[in-house]
């Protein structure tokens, strides 16, 4: 693959990426949360076009390739999400796609169920191929998906986090079966945050860094520690951060929350004036965190005190009445109604304080927009103009005016500034700051280490559901933030 | 429920199933088969409440009666298990059976086949603006119902009769209590359960209906497909205004109205999801046969019909609600797999 650039609307995921396979061997990938690892590899299966550059396969070359292409070509995939029919049977998963048949349409049962029985052995699956795909546990359907691959003639195998869901046995059980591909001539893009595994299991490692090639290495050459520094060593450009607005009053007491299957046994306390950055790999329970925070998920365990009393949060509504506010990180999705105007967008969560028996009073409305319009500097040609409008930034703007209206005192944001140009995430960070300094607590879930490093007073790590570690932001660096993250990510040999 | 039957064929898995306790896989067999289960307990319960009802005549009635809305349901079937809905069955059968009746002068033959065409059209439109347009099928063939309905009343406003030997003779025919609808009925239903549980196609459908994205990575041509079903409904239902004709000997342009939310009923009854990718359509049938005796009973018992509308509206919430509530049942599970 040879100079592959990928833009997405507001973002460049790709900027000129080269990467190279040989037959029978296994390259890993990595990089940091939103380097381009996922997206250059959905270019690689055809999911998505490049917008720019070459594929080149075995001596043919294209310049972009859909699914049906690339799996002729030979490229299978194996998704961190079990990409999987739930509600078809094993068998008939496996053979998606690419059926045996007669006549064109008739299906081959007796030879795919004999086909089925080979693959099966040779992975020394446990379970019926006739079972249900829902029906069986994370990581059967791992495995499922990897006799999916070996059902077709594949050349190039991809595995995105293939052991996400896999118990320490299977994922030696796993390596065995990709040194055996290897030994067939299959080439193997392997892409992991677990650099244990990476030393173990590769022949060459490439580093990703914000789209762009940082390394390609053979695996003999790097350490854990060389890697982890290619992966963060970007310029850490945020401006030194303001002095701390953090006083001595606890505002937010959280212990030993816990959400089955999400996170366990999270605890913290928040100050006033204070910003709480959430740092972790994706899948590390952090949105999760301030979901239940926002009462969308009851916790199984723990409890939760605002200024001292303990309190339960059963909804949004009462998580808005104890003074929460949560930007999403889907703002499109969850944060906004796109079609309505700025003003409505702001005075949402406020409506029923401008109404008098539910007519609402459009004056008193309009005045509490503006002042919030001008005090967040929001760019927008009207009060009545469409939030689907503007842009980004400024959309994001909009969202946490509204929490502003509703009088919220602990505001939290879930990866604020993604998708947001970067002179609008300044603007934003100055945005937190002053909020701070006027006694607003922040908790931020960021992937954004140099963000998170510059704006936050302390730094939590989460990984694999749990907090790992607490750092001072000011003695911090992206290296130790990166070490947490990571170390936690390995196994603790319990099952999945 | 550690076993699953396989949703397309009815087949269980050899091993899982067994080792159950007998409750437990007592349990697993009633929540596959509720439907049948239900009817026959239905049919039990009318029996004892009037002796009638057993009656080789009243259960050949039945047959027939079931047969218009057994049929338009195999459509509905096929494009819910595709992940979408077809609204119009019911106006195209009406459109279908005037197209009959209008060009019945040309032949019985001729006449069918031209109804059908008519009925396949229709489809392979809200299949286009489907796939091509990209409109939601729930728009998409709520617009095709009015143009079918519009169209069938420009025919004729009235219902128009036909005076045509082989209609009469097959109005007339009957092999036991199975008269021409019902076997219609039987022999479109065999070839579907056969097409189901033999062909790569059928895969597909449901493999779209259960994850559309799976499906398109996975090589299948997810537009194809989905054009595909929306012209066999349509075909179905052009058949369905033919076999409407030989019960009623006319083209009737307000037939079937309202039989559209009918056939969703009566599937959903039948266990199918109405979110798609999963259904037994011998399942779905029973849920057709439930849904019409529902009907039977209340005319036997000479309820108002107001009433009846009320009871069968009552019906669809609560099919419908069972049928979200099976589905989050299923969706929590697979979230709690994912992220454990």
């Amino acid at each position: 693959m040879r100079t592959i650039v990928k833009t997405f609307p507001g973002v460049q995921a790709l900027r000129g990426v080269d990467f190279d396979l040989m037959p029978g061997e296994i390259h890993c990938l990595i990089g940091e949360n939103g380097a381009g690892k996922s997206t250059l590899m959905r270019v690689l299966t055809g999911a998505q076009r490049p917008d720019s550059g070459e594929i080149e396969i075995s001596g043919e070359t294209f310049s972009g390739l859909n699914p049906a292409l690339s799996q002729k070509l030979g490229v299978g995939m194996i998704y961190q999400e079990a990409d999987l029919v739930p509600a078809l049977s094993a068998r008939d998963n496996i053979f998606l796609g690419h059926e045996r048949v007669e006549a064109g349409m008739i299906l081959k049962k007796k030879e795919m169920r004999r086909e089925v029985e080979r693959i099966f052995g040779q992975l020394n699956l446990n379970f019926p191929p006739s079972t249900i795909v829902r029906d069986l546990a994370p990581a059967q359907r791992q495995l499922v998906q990897i006799a999916k691959s070996l059902s077709r003639n594949i050349r190039i195998l991809v595995l995105d986090e293939p052991t996400a869901a896999l118990t320490d046995s299977e994922i030696g059980y796993l390596f065995d079966l990709l040194n055996e591909l290897k030994s067939r001539g299959i080439g193997m893009v392997y892409v992991s945050h677990r650099l244990d595994e990476i030393m173990a299991i590769a022949d060459r490692v490439t580093v990703l860094r914000d789209g762009s090639h940082v390394a390609t290495q053979r695996i003999g050459d790097v350490t854990k520690g060389s890697l982890i520094a290619a992966m963060v060593g970007r310029n850490i450009d945020a401006e030194a951060r303001s002095t701390s607005s953090k006083a001595d009053k606890v505002v937010l007491s959280v212990r030993g929350l816990t959400v089955k299957g999400q996170f366990e046994d999270v605890g913290f306390d928040l100050y006033q004036g204070e910003v709480l950055g959430l740092a972790g790999l994706i899948g590390a329970g952090r949105s999760e965190v301030l979901e239940c925070l926002f009462g969308v998920t009851q916790p199984d365990a723990g409890s939760i005190s605002v200024e001292g009393k303990a309190v339960k949060v059963n909804s949004p509504i009462e998580a808005i009445l104890l003074g929460f506010g949560l930007v999403p990180e889907e703002r499109r999705e969850s944060g906004l109604v796109l079609g309505r105007s700025v003003a409505e967008n702001i005075t949402f969560p406020v409506l029923d304080r401008f109404s008098r028996f539910t007519f609402l009073s459009r004056g008193k409305l309009v005045e509490v927009a503006s002042r919030l319009v001008s005090q967040l500097s929001i760019k927008t040609p009207s009060l009545g103009q469409s939030v689907r409008t503007l842009s980004g930034g400024n959309q994001q703007k909009v969202v946490i005016g509204k929490w502003l209206a509703a009088g919220t005192r602990i505001l939290l944001l879930d990866e604020p500034t993604r998708g947001i140009d970067i002179n609008a995430k300044f603007e934003l960070y100055q945005l937190v700051r002053d909020l701070t300094a006027k006694g607003m607590s922040v908790i931020m879930a960021s992937s954004e280490m140099p963000e998170l490093l510059a704006l936050s007073d302390r730094i939590l790590v989460m990984s694999e559901g749990r907090l790992v570690a607490e750092l001072d932001a000011a003695m911090t660096d992206q290296v130790e933030i990166m070490h947490h993250a990571v170390a936690g990510a390995r196994r603790e040999g319990e099952a999945a | 429920m550690s076993a699953g039957t396989d949703t397309r064929t009815g087949m269980r898995p050899a091993t899982p199933t067994s080792a159950l306790s007998g409750r437990g896989r007592w349990r697993v067999w009633l929540g596959h088969n509720d439907a049948f289960v239900i009817l026959v307990g239905f049919a039990l319960l009318a029996s004892v409440i009037s002796p009638a009802f057993l009656t080789p005549h009243n259960l050949g009635n039945l047959l027939t009666q079931s047969a218009l809305l057994g049929l338009l349901a195999i459509a509905q079937f096929l494009v819910v298990v595709s992940g979408g809905f077809d609204l119009s069955v019911a106006a195209v059968m009406a459109f279908s059976s005037l197209v009959f009746a209008h060009f019945i002068g040309l032949g019985f033959v001729p006449a069918a086949l031209l109804a059908i065409l008519a009925g396949g059209t229709c489809g392979l439109f809200s299949g286009l603006v489907i796939t091509k347009g990209r409109v939601q099928p729930l728009i998409a063939t709520l617009a095709m119902m009015g143009i079918a309905r519009g169209l069938a009343l420009s025919v004729s406003e009235k219902s128009i009769l036909v005076n045509d030997p082989t209609v009469a003779a097959l109005r007339g025919f009957s092999l036991g209590i199975l008269s021409t609808p019902t076997l219609v009925w039987f022999f479109v239903l065999t070839i579907a359960v056969a097409w189901l549980a033999l062909t790569r196609q059928a895969l597909h459908l449901y493999a779209i209906g259960g994850n559309e994205v799976t499906a398109r990575l996975a090589g299948v041509a997810v537009n194809r497909i989905k054009l595909g079903v929306y012209v066999a409904s349509g075909l179905l239902s052009g058949l369905t205004g033919v076999v409407m004709v030989m019960r009623s000997s006319s083209g009737v342009p307000l037939g079937g109205m309202g039989w559209e939310l009918d056939t969703i009923a009566s599937i959903v009854i039948g266990g199918v999801n109405l979110f798609g990718g999963e259904g037994r359509l011998m399942r779905a049938m029973a849920g057709v046969l439930i849904y019409q005796m529902i009907a039977n009973v209340m005319n036997l018992s000479g309820l108002d019909p107001f009433y009846q509308d009320i009871v069968r509206a009552g019906v669809i919430v609560a099919a419908v609600g069972l049928s979200i509530f099976r589905n989050r049942k299923a969706g929590r599970r697979v979230i709690q797999g994912r992220s454990a």
